[in-house]
């Protein structure tokens, strides 16, 4: 059953993959990508990890998606294009590289001795929100601040990034 | 899962959506899908880390931990990268605007 | 089970002094910037601030104390670094400080973000573990993405901004995917016990050389490379550095570095001493191809602002022997070449913002012509720096490199050595180009160009060349501070 269910999975996500990469229309892009995130979550749940699958479907699937679909539609942003000089290579560059480290990653995996003797693990219930609240605020309490702090700073980009130059207009006017 | 389904997949399927990701953040005109491809390469590298948590690490927590802070600094690079999609989108506004402006006079 | 109950954290200040002080102090000039648009005020501030960060380091400077589940370390090397980093971070708020407004920049928010860069800057220099690499990595990451872009209505400020966000969008990818492989492996994420786990791979006859292994720690590498701008990821480099405000510019190209060279430094050393042989071979390539094409293209850049990006490229090269080095003496020729490289850059930096007209962001060769006979002081100080940056005797550049060289030639990388001789006799010819325009060329029969040594710029310069020609006639006062650097491994 297990099997099963991540065998639908994986396919659910690596199809929604593709179809988020290859669609020209940029709201299609970000709709596949829910998908995606959301399979995701699934697969999560199944790993016996329910709160990084709620985590994914509220942060990932929820907030940041809505935040591109958001700016998508608010641009219109199929517009907001780099500079031209960069499609020439830039697109078999990508294929290259892509499937050079699948075909990597691939042979490594198969190779990589350690992984076909792994040991089974018992289900516990580390994936469960008490145990991840513990150690968030004990062992890794210091990385867990400063990420408050890096958020902060993401806060304060934006709005310097974002806020219209009212300063400047009435300086260059007077 | 653990019993029925060997690691190897999982990290597969990993390894594929990230590099799906790669190319669709290599391959994109539009800066948006670009950040979107970047999306899915750090989710797709979460996976990596849950499994391997899962598999061979159970009664550790640091990978599933270390997935929280990825999606948390992901959430922080979307947020700056959108801020300048807007900005850019605006200053070449105002200078369109600015255009008009000066055939006017 | 332990991992189930809840221990409280010990929180130890000596460990986290440092980051966390100028993370707070941050906080505290944001909030001052919004009661009060005075830019001295702020200046003043964020000055203080550096200097108390500075002045922590030295409190304990000297023992070495680890913290937070051995995630963070307090020791010579780290504080040393954070030394060098917050001088550089202080040159740049003096130079930035009259810029800013010049280029209509005039944003209060400027000051906290090279604030929050520089303490996250501090935090991966003392970082021990992957986690709090990661994090540390892209603290000052974000802050950087934000500072580059802050003259974003002009459009190359924005497109450089989004084009490193987005490359390092692209690394910090890498980065967690080489940290989960290592995780996988090992099933540790904190350097030292990643060491003691090979260790143990090695008495049980396992085999060291794991695929999944190497990846992982060459993923790591490239994400570490993309910061310090290594040959094959340094795209972004020129581009970057040209369309960001100069100031920032400046202050990426010396701070970043820093920060990401000590980190690959513990990483390397720390984690990985078992496999030296084949990080000591494969980033020795990197190392002769990036000193090579930092300089072969250099050479060809009539932009200022373009050949410097090249130049420090270049450098990064340079640096990158003494992380290879991987011994004592590679160690402290590292950090006596990152001061005399962060002393130089900002001070070549200043000379072109001191020349900087508002909406004449071009830079090339030919604005120089003259400078000599119309601001003979700049033009001095800018000697100065062009044969530092070159490596010419009187200077620190001179005994900073010599120091790399011998510290690459002793580890027996000597053909890395000779590469980096050659090269920076290559590199001569560009320096002293900019020297032959200034002094012996004629400027054009135009308006004379204004210049800006304001008195913060010069206060700026003039700490610049003071340091340069200090450790360049006293290299010894500093080697020795740097000498027996150990890179702490936790116990």
């Amino acid at each position: 059953m297990e099997t099963f269910l991540f065998i639908t999975t994986a396919i659910v996500a690596v199809g929604a993959a593709l179809a988020m990469v290859l669609s020209s229309n940029a709201v299609h892009s970000a709709l596949f990508l829910i998908l995606n995130f959301c399979s995701v979550a699934i697969l999560y749940f199944l790993l016996r990890a329910p709160f990084l699958g709620a985590v994914q479907v509220t942060v990932y699937a929820g907030a940041i998606m809505v935040l591109f679909l958001f700016v998508i539609m608010l641009l219109g942003a199929e517009n907001a294009e780099l500079g031209e000089e960069k499609i020439g290579w830039q697109k078999p560059a990508g294929l290259i590289l892509g499937v050079a480290l699948l075909a990597e990653i691939g042979y490594v995996a198969y190779r990589g001795t350690k992984l076909i003797d792994a040991p089974v693990a018992d289900a516990t219930n580390i994936g469960a929100p008490t145990t991840i609240s513990a150690k968030l605020f004990s062992t890794y309490l210091l990385p867990f601040e400063v990420i408050s702090i890096l958020l902060l700073i993401a806060v304060v980009g934006t709005v310097v990034l974002t806020r219209r130059r009212v300063v400047a207009r009435e300086e260059r006017q007077s | 899962m653990v019993g029925s389904v060997p690691l190897v997949w999982v990290l597969t399927l990993a390894a594929g959506l990230f590099c799906i990701g790669l190319f669709g953040a290599l391959s994109r005109r539009n800066i948006v899908g670009m950040l979107m491809g970047i999306e899915l390469m750090l989710n797709s590298v979460n996976i990596n880390l849950v499994a391997f948590w899962r598999y061979l690490q159970p009664t550790g927590t640091a990978g599933l931990i270390f997935a929280i802070f990825t999606i948390a600094v992901a959430a922080a690079e979307v947020a700056v990268g959108l801020a300048m999609v807007i900005a850019i989108y605006r200053a070449r506004l105002t200078i369109n605007a600015d255009e008009i402006d000066t055939l006017k006079g | 089970m332990n991992d189930l109950t809840f221990v409280t954290p010990e929180i130890n200040w000596t460990v986290l002094g440092m980051p966390a002080f100028l993370m707070i102090w941050a906080m505290l000039v944001l909030i001052v910037d919004m009661f009060t648009s005075d830019r001295r005020v702020l200046i003043t501030l964020s000055l203080i601030g550096l200097g108390v960060t500075a002045a922590l380091g030295a409190l304990d400077y000297g023992s070495t104390v680890s913290g937070f589940s051995d995630m963070l370390v307090f020791d010579k090397f780290g504080v040393l670094v954070n030394w060098i980093l917050l001088a550089g971070t202080a040159l740049t708020l003096l130079i930035a400080f009259d810029y800013m407004p010049r280029q209509n920049l005039n944003q209060g928010e400027f000051y906290p973000l090279v604030l929050f860069a520089t303490s996250g800057m501090l935090f991966l220099v003392q970082a021990t573990d992957l986690v709090t690499i990661f994090i540390g990595v892209e603290t000052l990451s974000i802050a950087l993405y934000v500072l580059t872009g802050f003259a974003v209505p002009q459009f190359k400020s924005g497109e450089a901004a989004i084009k490193y966000l987005l490359l390092g969008g692209f690394a910090a990818g890498f980065l967690v995917y080489g940290i989960a492989l290592i995780y996988g492996m090992t099933g540790k994420t904190n350097l030292a016990q990643i060491a003691t786990e090979l260790s143990t791979w090695q008495s049980t006859g396992k085999a060291l050389d794991d695929p999944i292994l190497l990846a992982g720690v060459g993923f790591v590498l490239i994400a570490l490379g993309f910061k310090v701008s290594m040959f094959p990821f340094h795209a972004w480099t020129p581009d970057v550095y040209e369309g960001a405000p100069t100031p920032v510019t400046a202050y990426m190209s010396v701070a970043t570095k820093g920060a990401a060279f000590a980190a690959m430094l513990r990483f390397l050393n720390v984690a990985f001493p078992a496999l030296k042989p084949e990080w000591q071979l494969l980033f020795g390539l990197f190392a002769a191809a990036t000193m090579v094409y930092g300089n072969i293209v250099a050479v060809a850049q009539s932009n200022l602002k373009r050949m410097l990006a090249y130049s420090s490229i270049a450098h990064a090269g340079y640096m990158l022997l003494g992380v290879l080095a991987a011994s004592e003496k590679g160690i402290s020729a590292f950090t006596v070449y990152l001061l005399a490289y962060t002393l130089t850059n900002l001070g070549a930096f200043a000379v072109l913002i001191a020349l900087e007209n508002r909406g004449m962001p071009v830079f090339e060769l030919k604005d120089l012509r003259g400078l000599g006979k119309r601001s003979p002081l700049l033009a001095l100080a800018m000697t100065v720096f062009m044969f530092s940056l070159a490596g010419v005797p009187p200077t620190a550049g001179f005994a900073s490199k010599f120091g790399i060289f011998r510290a690459a030639w002793d580890a027996n990388l000597d053909y890395l050595a000779i590469i980096g001789v050659i090269t920076s006799v290559v590199s001569a010819f560009f320096y002293l180009r900019v020297i032959v325009t200034m002094w012996m060329r004629d400027a054009e029969a135009t308006e004379p160009q204004p210049t800006y040594a304001t008195a913060s710029l010069s206060l700026g310069v003039l700490v610049a060349v003071i340091g340069i020609v200090a450790v360049g006639i006293a290299p010894n006062i500093f080697t020795d501070l740097a000498k027996a650097l150990v890179l702490t491994v936790a116990q």
